[in-house]
């Protein structure tokens, strides 16, 4: 029997219960859910160090990231922390160039576009590095990025204690968020690092090594597709990304698997990390709208100019074709069976790939369309060529100068990730004891990395080659 | 329903369990009343006078890296043959002890649930001046710590806790002979005593890299190399550099603001400066007392001045040396002057590189990452390619100079560097007024030794900043004496 | 027989006694709630009459509601009660036995105040909490103290209609006139309080009414402590009353016109002096519950006897004090207050003895003895030393398990060992109170 006093009784007993509720669900939200969107009023800012929706899925907390490499510099391949990892710090910066640093909920830290398409650049060792936006990244090692997150969670060491320990010892944590890191961050984070690395990630380890400044293709048919490992190698060198107005109507990518720019821009962010609900659309529109005008950097050394007039001849009848803009040929993709070049590249990304991904975002509006598969290798305009060293869509060669000679003239073994610029070679320093020791040893032999094929201007004078690079400097 | 009237009894009942739980809580408080007074987590000992705040007062190194007190107190009686010379006590490490006082200048106390002591900013910047051998010795804040051997001091007290005599037994029983500890205490001393030996030893196989360098000696300190371990955790496998510096004064930095700081001039921020030499002393961005570096910074900008030159100065020798000044130093070293306070090329200026070369890029960029979460975390850190001009002003109680300490006098300053002197002695505080700059031909003073410094050693060289060495001798002479005036 | 003291008559001056021996004052919860009389009280006092006493001295008889002890206990409050007590002498006579009933006021020591009293403090000299259970109570007016002396005038008057042989005033263990009387419990400023004769004020002041109520030929005792012996549990407590100033008040006492004096001890009830004896704890864990709202102590000192390792304490509070005499205890004190007044003296303590009883009578510690717990184990008591036997055969051991009992249960001897360990023999030999009964056939 329930009378309306125990039925109002009961009423408030569940108005309580239900407030109650709604407390915890908001505490919830607010500290682990509610993401306060980065903004920079600079678009150069924006580009650096705003986010493009990779925090929520996929970031490091703050506090974790910021003590892994005080924890675990046994991982890391030198000192400097994240820089061993090739990351371009600014200095006085929280976070380096490509990282972001967001809340949601808590501080967390992701990636985007600027981590792999910075480039550092010292004149000698003992400089500080000059960075170079929009340039394909020259140091920084995006696989040895995750492996090193990998190789944390896997060990012992990464649990609560530890960490809580070491970053008391530096901030003093909230007792709110001291419980929140201990019992449910920390634990968490571990789980979630490992689970990315045997769902997202786990053809990884049969595939040859990046190394520095180069990525692959596979995190978009495994981690963002989820197409089954067909077990192709999708290396290539990081692209530049700059002066994107003059390069309209190109084709993306090396392969040129897409013609737009807008696709190309969004399904990167998607293989950094972002998912179909974090991706932040409107503030990658504001980072492709400034990667339209930015321009390419001039080559900041002496160029003797005399020279590169002659070359500029030789460019104009050996290259232009293909590499100057408005080259008949150039922006759009060269068979590999004419071009000669490695051709794992081309044959990892199938039609099926192309057809997957052009259905895979159905229903949302910035789905893709234009995904395509091809026979080949773009022809790229040859702005701040300089910069985009090593050279051949899978930097299979360190400099200009070698890669006017033919195949068995090009190292087969070279340094890559050291940033000294060698100004007489155009490409960054290769080879010595310094390179050796802070670089990654790029093997021609391994599968994909070949440095076969392009032979044009291979069979000219030396002297018209010395003139050529010259004039290249100044693209 | 109405409520039911409760009988007497329940209501004294009642009552009496009120009585009993106020009791109890009125208990519990006066209890932990007593716990936090006897163990009260976190005080400083305060001193209202500036200067005795300088020299003893906390800026936040105990809770972390300080030692308990009375352990402190005690290791130089248990380990005497562990320290260089002569003390008594930790005065053999070139510690500065004021009559009437039981702690050394630059040694603070802080109750941290036990009392500890640790480092301020007077241990390295305070020093002592005297006439003639038998003078008495004036100290003078501010300037260059020239007795202090801080890398001596870090050595012994590893050296006390490796040594397996090192037990809370037996440094009770040490305790014993000065005062005694409630049972409360013992157990807590037992405690740091084990605490002690693991904060020292972590700290010491931290800097354990530093054994392979050139030893400081007195009045120099490598700043930052040991930073690239305790708060970064670097590798070194492959960072060979030397980055030993002797220390600077700190009066007068008013003038200073935005000017580039530190030898290489890698900070444009008195306040980084600042928090990092606190850190170098063993604050942490936790422990750090900011209340009481705040009065100690606002004093050394606002107030404390350098010390005018207490000796004969031949005022006519002084204006032809003003002269020389004006036109050979004053455009890099006065303040007001284009390039004071600003980075030479050290290819131009020529110096010993070792310490330009130890604050690598890597290591600057790191820097951002001190004091994260808080507002003033660190952003004026760069690596520069050179040394900073420094301001002259009591430049007469500065030797030895170039960043290195590598020029024993100006006199010698103004020679060409092969007629420098190639080995000196340095930690003697008697004063050389001729050359200016301190007696640095004695190496042993009533049985204790002073530091031999040899410029062939990396990171000692004393060539470079070739600027009047030109000069003829006379004009030299006259330079010097008018520098004393600084 | 004849020259045997015990069987020698005692002449009061209104009153003659056929031998020695009086019940003393005793009795369970045998009446009705309100403290109407119930049958069984009729039973148990001819138990004794019949057993050969020469007197019976009523139990405790409130003569208020406010001063009772505990519900179920005959009450000479008001007129009609008169009928009842009438019909309790008439039973009593038929056996040639005086019933001389006990005028009584608990002040504070309430063991069960009833529903009636629930929600008021008990009356007393003082209003400090009681000790040892925590009884609360308030000081009395004066308004109350003469409205309490009137009580007491009126209950004599109506145990005269009632064709009683005398009254008892309870001036002994812990009760209200005790607490006006000892000095280890009066804190009162005022004209009842301070000197031993401002203390002495109250019981004066209601013997004095009782006179002019009843008249000079009607027989008056009191019963009152040798010694107060307050600190006997606590030691931290005062003591009290001493001997001599007993013996000061008897003397007053007997001025006053009281024509007998009854000595007990020990100023609470119980007390580890009275009755003397034992403490049957595991017996008091299954009564003394029910007093657990009656005083604000009750709980605590409870849960030291229900749990068996805090007992030591109680046990300890308990037995400190107490000595090893039982029978006979209070006879000094019974010689000293003889030898200061010319009216006799009754003691009462452990006796059981014939011989020694003879003893004290003879070497003049009093001129008779009051014996309860021995009655209750043996009721032909009289009749086993009259028949030359100088103790019974299964004596009491002065357990004190009736005395536990009787706040729950009917009054008996629950002593399992005078039963050859047979339980239910035991419990019908309580039970017997309760036959006959009125409305059986």
């Amino acid at each position: 029997m329930s009378t309306p006093q125990t039925r109002s009784r009961r009423l408030r007993i569940l108005l309580v219960v239900l407030l109650l509720a709604a407390g915890a669900g908001f505490f919830t939200w607010w500290k682990l859910f509610r993401r306060v969107p980065t903004y920079y009023a600079s678009p150069e800012e924006h580009f650096k160090y705003g986010s493009i929706g990779v925090e929520a899925p996929a970031g490091i907390p703050y506090w974790i990231w910021l003590v892994l490499p005080r924890i675990f510099p046994d991982k890391l391949p030198g000192p400097g922390g994240y820089i061993a990892l090739g990351a371009s710090w600014e200095m006085g910066r929280e976070v380096p160039i490509g990282f972001t640093k967001e809340i949601v909920g808590i501080p967390r830290v992701g990636v985007n576009c600027a981590s792999c398409h910075t480039a550092s650049v010292r004149t000698t060792p003992a400089d500080a590095p000059k960075f170079y936006l929009g340039a394909p990244s020259s140091r920084f090692q995006a696989q040895g990025y995750v492996r090193f997150l990998f190789a944390c969670a896997h060990d012992p060491r990464f649990n609560s204690a530890t960490i809580m320990r070491e970053i008391l010892a530096i901030y003093k944590m909230s007792w709110v968020d001291r419980f929140l890191y201990r019992y449910l961050i920390i634990p968490f984070t571990k789980r979630q690092i490992l689970q990315t690395e045997t769902r997202d990630y786990y053809w990884m380890p049969e595939r040859p090594d990046w190394g520095p400044g180069r990525t692959d293709m596979n995190p978009f048919q495994r981690q963002v597709m989820r197409l089954p490992d067909d077990h192709t190698i999708g290396s290539t060198d990081v692209m530049a990304i700059w002066n994107e107005r003059a390069h309209e109507g190109f084709f993306h990518h090396s392969d040129g698997l897409n013609t737009t720019l807008v696709e190309s821009v969004r399904s990167a962010a998607l293989a950094a990390g972002a998912t179909k609900s974090s991706i932040d659309i409107p503030s990658l529109d504001r980072v492709q709208a400034w990667l339209m005008d930015l321009p390419a950097p001039k080559y900041p050394y002496a160029i003797d100019a005399a020279l590169a007039a002659r070359g500029r001849a030789v460019f104009d009848s050996q290259c232009a074709a293909c590499h100057a803009f408005g080259g008949a040929r150039t922006g759009k993709v060269v068979p590999v069976s004419e071009v000669g070049t490695d051709r794992h590249r081309v044959d990892h990304w199938p039609q099926s790939s192309a057809d997957a991904f052009n259905h895979w975002a159905d229903g949302y509006p910035w789905a893709f369309h234009h995904f395509r598969s091809s026979n080949g290798y773009v022809a790229l305009a040859l702005d701040g060529v300089w910069l985009r060293a090593p050279y051949l869509h899978n930097g299979s060669v360190p400099s200009l100068t070698d890669l006017l000679e033919p195949q068995e003239k090009r190292p087969k073994v070279f340094y890559r990730g050291y940033d000294v610029y060698d100004q007489e070679h155009a490409g960054f320093v290769s080879s010595g004891a310094e390179a050796e020791r802070t670089g990654f040893r790029y093997d021609t032999a391994v599968p994909g990395n070949s440095n076969q094929g392009h032979l044009y201007g291979t069979d000219l004078p030396a002297a018209d080659k010395r003139a050529l690079v010259e004039y290249m400097k100044t693209l | 329903m109405q409520p039911e009237e409760i009988t007497p009894v329940e209501a004294d009942q009642r009552h009496r369990t009120w009585r009993a739980v106020s009791i109890v809580v009125i208990a519990l408080f006066a209890v932990s009343c007593y716990l936090y007074r006897v163990f009260n987590p976190n005080y400083p000992v305060v001193y209202n006078d500036i200067r005795e705040h300088f020299k003893y007062g906390s800026i936040g190194t105990e809770p972390m890296n300080g030692v308990p007190y009375w352990i402190w107190k005690v290791l130089p009686e248990m380990f005497p043959e562990k320290l260089p010379g002569p003390g008594p006590g930790y005065a053999s490490l070139g510690f500065l002890y004021e009559p009437g006082r039981d702690l050394p200048i630059g040694m603070a106390r802080r109750r941290v649930y036990l009392d500890r002591v640790g480092l301020n900013c007077a241990v390295c910047h305070t020093g002592t001046l005297r006439e003639t051998p038998s003078s008495p010795r004036r100290i003078i804040l501010g300037m260059p710590a020239n007795n202090l051997d801080l890398q001596a001091y870090f050595r012994f007290l590893a050296a006390c806790v490796s040594d397996g005599r090192f037990t809370a037994d037996n440094v009770l029983l040490a305790i014993q002979t000065h005062t005694r500890l409630d049972p409360l205490e013992r157990l807590a001393y037992r405690a740091a005593v084990w605490e002690t030996r693991e904060v020292v030893l972590q700290r010491k196989q931290l800097i354990s890299f530093m054994d392979s360098r050139p030893d400081w000696g007195p009045g120099r300190v490598d700043t930052f190399n040991p930073y690239k371990t305790v708060q970064f955790r670097f590798p070194m496998d492959h960072d060979a550099t030397i980055g030993t510096t002797d220390l600077p004064s700190i009066w007068n930095q008013k003038p200073r603001e935005g000017m580039q700081l530190h030898w290489d001039g890698n900070n444009t921020s008195l306040e980084e400066r600042n928090k990092s030499a606190a850190l170098g002393g063993g604050v942490t961005p936790v422990s750090v007392d900011l209340a009481a570096m705040k009065r100690i910074e606002d004093w050394l900008r606002d107030e404390l001045q350098p010390p005018p030159y207490p000796y004969a100065v031949d005022d006519n020798l002084a204006r032809q040396g003003e002269a020389l000044y004006q036109a050979h130093c004053a455009s890099c070293h006065a303040f007001g002057s284009a390039y004071v306070g600003k980075v030479t090329p050290i290819a131009e200026i020529g110096t010993d590189p070792h310490r330009l070369d130890s604050f690598t890029y890597e290591f600057a960029a790191n820097m951002g990452t001190l004091f994260a979460g808080y507002p003033y975390r660190f952003t004026h850190f760069r690596k520069t390619q050179g040394y900073a001009n420094m301001p002259l002003d009591g430049v007469w109680l500065r030797a030895p100079y170039l960043h290195n300490g590598s020029v024993p006098t100006l006199r010698d300053l103004l020679e060409p560097p092969e007629n420098r002197p190639k080995v000196f002695y340095r930690g003697y505080d008697v004063y050389d007024s001729h050359k200016a700059g301190f007696v640095s031909d004695v190496p042993e003073e009533n049985g204790r030794k002073y530091f031999r410094y040899d410029t062939a050693v990396p990171g000692n060289g004393n060539g470079g900043h070739l600027y009047g060495t030109k000069l003829k001798d006379a004009e030299k002479a006259a330079l010097v004496e008018y520098m004393k005036k600084l | 027989m004849a020259d045997d003291i015990l069987f020698q008559p005692l002449a009061f001056r209104n009153l003659t006694v056929k031998n020695r021996i009086v019940r003393s004052n005793i009795a369970g919860r045998f009446d009705n709630y309100d403290g109407s009389g119930g049958y069984a009280r009729i039973n148990w006092e001819e138990k004794f009459a019949r057993g050969g006493v020469g007197a019976i001295l009523s139990s405790f008889v409130p003569v208020s509601i406010r001063g009772r002890i505990m519900p179920n206990y005959a009450t000479i409050h008001a007129d009609n009660r008169v009928p009842f007590w009438r019909a309790v002498g008439e039973r009593v006579h038929q056996h040639g036995c005086k019933y001389i009933l006990q005028l009584s006021h608990s002040g504070r020591q309430q063991d069960i105040g009833g529903v009636e009293n629930l929600r008021r403090k008990a009356l007393s000299s003082t209003g400090r909490t009681e000790s040892q259970n925590g009884f609360l109570c308030q000081a009395m007016t004066p308004g109350e103290i003469r409205q309490t002396v009137a009580d007491f005038a009126q209950g004599a008057r109506r145990a005269r209609e009632a064709g009683l042989d005398g009254v008892e005033l309870h001036g002994a263990n812990g009760y209200l006139i005790t607490q006006f009387l000892s000095s280890g419990i009066n804190d009162r400023q005022d004209e009842y309080g301070g000197p031993l004769e401002n203390r002495a004020r109250f019981v004066l002041e209601i013997v004095e009414a009782i006179r002019k109520e009843v008249g000079r030929d009607f027989h008056l005792q009191v019963k009152i402590n040798g010694e107060d012996r307050g600190n006997a549990v606590y030691p931290w407590e005062k003591k009290g009353n001493t001997l001599p100033e007993t013996v000061q008040v008897c003397q007053w006492l007997e001025q006053a016109g009281v024509d007998a004096l009854h000595v007990s001890c020990g100023s609470s009830f119980p007390h580890p002096l009275n009755p003397p004896g034992g403490f049957p704890v595991d017996w008091a864990v299954k009564t003394y519950d029910i007093m657990i709202s009656s005083g604000v102590f009750v709980f605590q000192r409870y849960l030291l006897m229900r749990y068996r390792p805090l007992r030591p304490l109680f046990r300890y509070f308990w037995e400190h004090s107490k000595g090893e005499v039982i029978e006979g205890i209070n006879a000094e004190a019974a010689r000293a207050v003889k030898q200061a007044v010319k009216i006799p003296v009754l003691c009462t303590g452990g006796f059981q003895t014939a011989s020694f009883i003879r003893k004290v009578i003879g070497e003049g510690c009093c001129d008779a003895v009051s014996i309860a717990r021995s009655l209750v184990a043996n009721p032909d008591l009289v009749q086993i030393f009259a028949s030359g036997r100088d103790r019974p055969e299964k004596p009491c051991t002065y357990c004190n398990k009736c005395l536990v009992n009787a706040i729950k249960n009917p009054l008996g001897c629950y002593e399992l060992s005078r039963f050859d360990g047979d339980y239910d023999r035991m419990i019908q030999e309580v039970m017997s109170v309760f036959e006959p009964s009125p409305f059986a056939q």
